[in-house]
């Protein structure tokens, strides 16, 4: 291989580092070609003398090509990634859009309809159409609230001795309404107490116990085990809907991400699940979902804390 | 009976509460819950108005109003969540009538289900003059008059008041006007509309900045409305 050829070679390489990895290595890969390029193949070989020169052309060249390409390809990255965040808030507003939209108009209407002729029978109706778009506006509203504060880092941890029952508890009372017509099936034992945040953990129950009964079929049981364990609370909640792809596992905790089968659904926020996440990584804990085959989904949580025996208190 | 509405919408509650009220004006108000459903019950023919909304469990409205213009001049109403502009562009260039954004006041869509079923569509002979409250446009001598008196219209003017005429009460969107007057290939240009438009309006409306028969849909299009 003469000179020019050997040149080309490591100017292609320094080319295809600076594309993938970060400014620093690309330069680094650069002046690791020169001093190469200067010991083995430019006379005098075997030294790090540059008799010639113009070979300090090619530490120029092979600097410019690394700083160039490597600048570029950051560029792009950074394109790519304010796309991505202008789809996420595209979606936002179109998720937040019908959340809002369709319940006032449905309210609107039944008022508008209650203040006309109607049989008592419809004016019952009407006004309890009202009351349930009423509720999920409430719902809408909350979510938006919960997930600025978890934004803003506003979530301050406050430790109390609780069962595990005493979650479950506080968490079906949040949303006892989205469970009319469900199967529940409570599986809490209650002779160990942790200390954690129950308002915390008991949040973020409430999205996973919502989200179950948002896709499960309404005639089909939902499993909730809450126990205490050595190291604080942990909580499953099983459904029996239509499951996860495997590759929706991991997303289906970001923010207004809607797995194959929500798209098949208006209600639903996009948001409940992502508002788990931050309440229980706010209280140190973790919670993440598995596909049961044959079965549905099954969410788990685990919020640390010490333990005692209840009878303590 | 009243005319026979279908109403599309996969929400319980806007559909126990806008059935009632279509029905204590004397609509006849059939129900479906998903795009498949719809497009069933449309394809039987006997429908004088379908209300849809666009956010469908199954198809999507837009594509909904797409399969059903293929065989069907049924004026559909579209309920949109959607506040974009480009999503009702998108419905109306699928062959929507109409668009209601949610949420809507009860009178204004019952204002704009009156219109939609005064339009249905009786094809008039070429020959026959078309008569829009003050407005004669007599297509075959190619004169139009207001109020009697004869207006001067440039070809592209004559062309584009006539379009509107036939369509009255209905959202026309840029693109589907663009097409109508100067072809597939101009619908990029929506200068060309914008200047037409400003010219018509000169010639026909009593005052041309606060018009009062060609109305702008912002970002849309124009409604040409004779009320």
């Amino acid at each position: 291989m003469n000179q020019t050829t050997v040149a080309l070679v490591l100017l292609l390489a320094v080319l295809a580092t600076a594309t993938v990895a970060r400014l620093r290595v690309a330069v680094g890969v650069a002046v690791v070609s020169t001093l190469a390029l200067n010991y083995f193949f430019l006379p005098p070989v075997g030294t790090l003398v540059i008799a010639d020169p113009q070979n300090w052309i090619a530490l120029f060249a092979f600097l410019v090509v690394a700083i160039t390409a490597s600048k570029l390809s950051a560029a792009a990255k950074d394109r790519a990634l304010a796309r991505q965040k202008a789809e996420l808030a595209g979606t936002l507003l179109a998720s937040l859009s019908h959340d809002l939209r369709t319940p006032l108009t449905a309210i609107r209407i039944a008022v508008d309809n209650l203040s006309g002729e109607l049989t008592l029978e419809d004016r019952r109706m009407q006004a309890q159409a009202a009351t349930s778009e009423l509720d999920r506006l409430t719902r809408v509203l909350e979510h938006i609230l919960e997930m600025a504060r978890i934004d803003a880092a506003a979530i301050h941890v406050d430790r109390q001795w609780v069962g595990a029952a005493d979650v479950v508890d506080a968490a079906l009372a949040y949303v006892r309404p989205v469970f009319d017509g469900h199967a529940l099936r409570i599986d809490a034992d209650g002779n160990l107490q942790t200390e954690i945040d129950p308002r915390l953990a008991s949040g973020a129950l409430s999205h996973l116990l919502e989200n179950a009964a948002q896709y499960s079929p309404a005639d089909r049981e939902i499993v909730v085990r809450a126990s205490v364990e050595a190291d604080g609370l942990h909580v499953t909640v099983s459904d029996h809907g239509p499951g996860l792809e495997s590759s929706e596992v991991d997303q289906l905790f970001e923010r207004f991400f809607r797995g194959q089968a929500a798209r098949q659904r208006s209600s639903g926020t996009g948001m409940g699940l992502s508002i788990s996440r931050g309440l229980i990584t706010a209280a140190g804990g973790r919670v993440w979902a598995e596909n049961v085959p044959g079965a549905g989904a099954r969410f788990s949580m685990v919020v640390p804390g010490r333990v005692r025996h209840g009878t303590a208190q | 009976m009243g005319a026979r509405i279908l109403l599309v919408d996969d929400e319980p509650n806007i559909l126990s509460t806008m059935t009632p009220l279509l029905r204590s004006r004397g609509y006849d108000v059939s129900t479906a819950t998903s795009g498949r459903a719809a497009i069933d019950e449309i394809e039987r023919g006997t429908l004088d108005l379908v209300v849809l909304d666009l956010g469908l469990p199954d198809i999507d409205g837009v594509e909904v109003c797409r399969r059903v213009r293929a065989d069907s001049r049924v004026p559909i109403l579209v309920l949109s969540a959607r506040g974009a502009e480009t999503e009702k562009v998108r419905a109306l260039d699928a062959g929507a009538d109409d668009y209601v954004t949610k949420p809507f006041g009860t009178e204004e869509l019952l204002a704009r289900i009156r219109v939609a079923l005064r339009r249905i569509e009786v094809p008039l002979p070429r020959s026959a003059p078309i008569v829009r409250g003050r407005l004669t446009i007599d297509r075959e001598g190619f004169r139009v008059s207001l109020d009697g008196e004869d207006v001067h219209l440039t070809p592209k003017e004559f062309e584009l008041l006539t379009y509107f005429a036939l369509h009255p009460g209905r959202v026309l969107t840029h693109r589907t006007l663009l097409k109508a007057i100067w072809g597939p290939n101009a619908i990029d240009q929506p200068e060309h509309l914008r200047v037409l438009v400003g010219s018509l309006r000169k010639k026909i409306e009593p005052h041309p900045a606060t018009p009062k028969y060609i109305l702008t849909e912002p970002w849309v299009g124009y409604r040409f409305d004779l009320d």
